[in-house]
């Protein structure tokens, strides 16, 4: 059903119209590349004076610059692998690294620097998270000295201060 | 085989080989897998081409869909997927 061999890097021949770039220009090309058509391709390759045909355009983009993009991808799925989501659930830790991975398409995106604003995300919840621990340690603390004001009045019957008690924890 | 089913073939081929090497437990959204297989096939596959490799792939179960809130396809090659990529 599905009949061609899988592309592989393969170096450029010393014959191919693509080896009168320099190695800068090749890089660029394939920046360009994957984010235009074959046809504007073809153009910006003419502004340089390399004149090629648009299959070997397309040859080019398939031995040369797609196995630059899967290595690309390979490289952010396992910066994002360090990444722990420990603070997030799951499916969000997924969601947002699906949609970082996503950004690794594009060939100008910095690995690192996606990493890196994925951990920020992660480590802003986690304060979002500590911060609501500590309001609930202090409204903790705020109930104990109540109770502890009203355990110790003794102008109360037991039973009064009991009742006063169980109303600061909500146990009525 | 026809030089139609032959342009078939080789689109299918493609987008499979395209996310046979997309990492693990990631996915490509639709839009970046047409991208990628306009410059990796000349001529460039037109929507409707597309839309019938796609359908295709998926029916033989050979790749997955996630569809988002917004519409967004996502897709994945499944086990069936990379086994039918190895044995060609």
């Amino acid at each position: 059903m599905l009949k061609r061999k899988s592309p592989i890097m393969k170096k450029l021949r010393k014959d191919s119209k693509f080896a009168r770039l320099t190695e800068e220009q090749r890089g660029e090309l394939g920046v360009y590349l994957e984010g235009h058509s074959l046809e504007e391709s073809q153009q910006w390759l003419a502004a340089r004076g390399v004149e090629v045909s648009l299959q070997s355009i397309s040859e080019f983009y398939r031995l040369h610059v797609l196995p630059c993009k899967w290595q690309r991808m390979a490289t952010v799925a396992a910066v994002l692998s360090k990444v722990e989501g420990e603070s997030v659930t799951d499916a969000a830790h997924r969601a947002v690294a699906q949609r970082v991975f996503e950004l690794s398409t594009d060939p100008k995106a910095d690995p690192e620097l996606l990493a890196k604003f994925y951990k920020l995300m992660n480590d802003g919840q986690q304060t979002a998270q500590s911060e609501r621990k500590l309001a609930l340690l202090e409204a903790k603390a705020r109930r104990a000295d109540e109770a502890q004001a009203v355990a110790g009045d003794k102008t109360q019957s037991a039973e009064e201060r009991m009742q006063k008690i169980k109303e600061i924890f909500g146990l009525n | 085989m026809t030089d139609q089913q032959k342009r078939e073939s080789t689109i299918r081929r493609t987008l499979l080989e395209d996310l046979s090497n997309t990492p693990r437990g990631y996915m490509q959204p639709q839009e970046a897998l047409e991208g990628s297989a306009r410059l990796a096939v000349c001529p460039p596959p037109t929507d409707a081409e597309f839309d019938s490799a796609f359908r295709r792939l998926e029916a033989d179960a050979l790749i997955h869909c996630d569809v988002d809130a917004m519409g967004v396809k996502r897709w994945c090659i499944t086990a069936i997927g990379r086994a039918a990529l190895a044995e060609c």
